[in-house]
């Protein structure tokens, strides 16, 4: 048996995850605290302890996400699209597009056979759209952000959020609820503001099925369900949704490991 | 020979300590040229120092009450660094019509720096009617008359021709750097190639040639390091050095560019046959492609495609200026065509100010990745 571990230290929070033989996964931790903190270290710990493995038995480990290049405990670090791309084919084979929203970052990524990255774009100039951005909006309301999906599907009657800048959305936020707007509308109106921003993203590099969605905002049904209404065809929310890209790097960390082996047969 | 490198890169570091050596030695003027296409044989027949003005990394405090957030960083930058006195020894500036950003700059400018003489270089925005040579030898004779007063010399045709020959050597020069940097990418690195580049901006001109044209030679022969495995063309307004060092660290190379802030400054020659300002005012005209240049045509992303051909390039970088437009118009015109072409190609956003480059890493590792 061979253990493989992928670590994905992202802006907000840190993930890893421990492949058995690149098929099964035998443990994944989540922690919430991210790139400049102990929280890679901890989410170790925490799949380590759940795979009841110790370090000195993963026999390869990569690291991805912001915090990548500082990590000082892996054998390589790739970059969190290539791995995102590979997660995402070893959740589901037929995946040809991945959209990735995480705490600062949204990306669009385009597939080849077996996960190869064709082509990906990100967002630019801010942080509108991605996961920061519904954290502020959920401030704003006084609701906690994981109640904001089952919120906004009550919505009768969405409302326009038009600016696309984070701190501006705010104030909208905030003028539409002083004017007695319904706190559903104004959340599905947030839903909306964000599935508009990603389309536009997913458009760039040509939308391709079947289409994935991971990291944290793919866990919040209200945008999952905006984004389908905008790009017309149905998003598949794997299983290792936040998960993805650490899942990715452990896939990687196991053909690392498997190429390494043959040559030194060789 | 390495001593001569060392000449141009300690240039490079300190811009204002070297003009104000000239300045002293010269007792000359010196003008600050905005970007880009500056007839800068004009200000030397003058006897004056052009010296471009392409911002930099300075912290934005007093530029902020004229020029918004979501401006262009450079002229953000220029603006700061005339608050700050950075400038102090430019005698006069030269506003050419480049961008939406760099006309109104200039207007804020006349405002907030009354007491600064400014020439504004509006250049004919259609290059191609029969009236354009006729307006824009005009305007640069009005140039000279503004230099003039300023300088208390003039431009005369004989001293025109001297600068124009001189300039055009410059431009060979520089042309020669490139291809050592296509076809011998071992020759030197990508810091060394930025401050030679940037040294170029404002040393006067025939010691820069002089020097140039002893290390060329030695340039082709040198060895600092291995082939690259990814070879880059850049394109877009400028590149920040940090950036170029993160495709370094990457394994990748930069081996040509279509940069503002770079080849497009040493493209086409003036002819030194005809009577100089129509030779100048020809040269103008017949630039191309440049997002800041009327180009009905759309030449620039066949001209990526040739260039990518010409030095075995695999993929091509756009570097946006943030805010910029005019390149941010070009930019889905480039990507069709270089699709078609099937040349990679990744869009990144950089500011001058930035301090951060994170991101900036992972999307050029991203795309290491995918081309390897």
């Amino acid at each position: 048996m061979t253990y493989t571990m992928g670590v994905d230290i992202g802006s907000i929070t840190s993930k890893c995850v421990i492949l058995r033989d690149g098929k099964v996964v035998t443990a994944t931790a989540i922690i919430r605290a991210g790139t400049g903190s102990d929280g890679p270290q901890r989410a170790v710990a925490e799949a380590l302890r759940l795979a009841a493995l110790s370090r000195s038995e993963i026999a390869y480990a990569v690291a991805t996400g912001y915090g990548r290049v500082t990590y000082d405990d892996a054998d390589e670090e790739l970059s969190e699209i290539a791995c995102h791309g590979r997660g995402a084919v070893f959740q589901e084979p037929l995946a040809r597009t991945v959209i990735d929203i995480g705490g600062q970052d949204a990306k669009a990524i385009k597939l080849g056979a077996g996960g190869r990255v064709l082509n990906f774009a990100m967002n630019e100039k801010c942080a509108a759209g991605t996961g920061r951005f519904l954290e502020v909006m959920a401030q704003a309301l006084g609701y906690p952000l994981s109640e904001l999906g089952a919120l906004g599907e009550k919505s009768t009657e969405k409302v326009s959020i038009s600016s696309t800048c984070t701190v501006f959305a705010e104030s909208e936020v905030i003028s539409h609820l002083a004017a007695n707007r319904k706190v559903e509308d104004v959340v599905a109106g947030i839903h909306e503001s964000i599935a508009r921003r990603i389309a536009g993203l997913v458009r760039r590099i040509g939308l391709e099925q079947k289409v994935l969605m991971t990291g944290g905002v793919a866990q919040n049904s209200g945008v999952v369900k905006a984004l389908e209404e905008r790009l017309e065809c149905p998003l598949v929310v794997p299983v290792y949704t936040q998960a993805n890209g650490a899942l990715g790097a452990a896939v990687f960390a196991f053909a690392k490991y498997q190429k390494n082996k043959e040559e030194h047969v060789e | 020979m390495e001593q001569y490198l060392d000449y141009f890169l300690d240039a490079a570091a300190n811009p204002v300590k070297e003009i104000n050596r000239w300045k002293e030695e010269q007792k000359g003027s010196v003008i600050g040229c905005l970007p880009i296409y500056i007839p800068e044989e004009i200000i030397d027949a003058a006897g004056a120092l052009p010296v471009y003005l392409w911002g930099g990394k300075t912290e934005i405090d007093r530029a902020n009450a004229h020029l918004q957030g979501f401006a262009c960083s450079i002229v953000r930058a220029v603006l700061e660094y005339e608050f700050k006195g950075t400038y102090d020894m430019v005698d006069g500036f030269v506003f050419p019509s480049t961008c939406d950003h760099i006309q109104n700059t200039s207007d804020i400018w006349a405002k907030a720096f009354s007491h600064r003489p400014k020439f504004d270089l509006v250049y004919p925005a259609n290059r191609q009617s029969n009236y354009a040579e006729q307006y824009l030898t005009e305007l640069y004779r009005e140039f000279i008359s503004w230099l003039e007063v300023l300088t208390g010399s003039k431009a005369d045709d004989d001293a025109l021709l001297e600068s124009i020959k001189k300039y055009n050597l410059h431009r060979r020069l520089m042309s020669e750097l490139s291809e050592i940097r296509a076809k011998s990418p071992q020759s030197l690195t990508g810091r060394e190639m930025s401050g030679l580049v940037k040294a170029s901006l404002f040393l006067p001109k025939d010691e820069y040639n002089s020097r140039l044209i002893e290390l060329l030679p030695w340039l082709w022969e040198r060895r600092i390091r291995e082939k690259p495995k990814t070879r880059l063309v850049l394109t877009g307004i400028l590149a920040e050095q940090e950036i170029i060092d993160i495709i370094e660290e990457l394994g990748g190379c930069i081996v040509a560019d279509d940069l503002a802030r770079g080849a497009r400054l040493h493209r086409n020659q003036v002819d030194e046959s005809i009577e100089p300002l129509a030779a100048l005012a020809r040269r103008h005209l017949s630039l191309g492609p440049c997002s800041t240049l009327f180009d009905p045509g759309k030449g620039r992303g066949p001209y990526l495609e040739s260039l990518c051909r010409e030095t075995e390039a695999d993929a091509v970088i756009f570097i946006n200026m943030k805010f910029c437009e005019p390149e941010e118009f070009d930019y889905p015109v480039i990507k069709t065509d270089l699709e078609k072409a099937g040349i990679p190609l990744l869009f990144i956003e950089v500011e001058q100010q930035m301090t951060s480059y994170g991101q900036l890493r992972t999307r050029l590792q991203a795309f290491m990745e995918m081309l390897a």
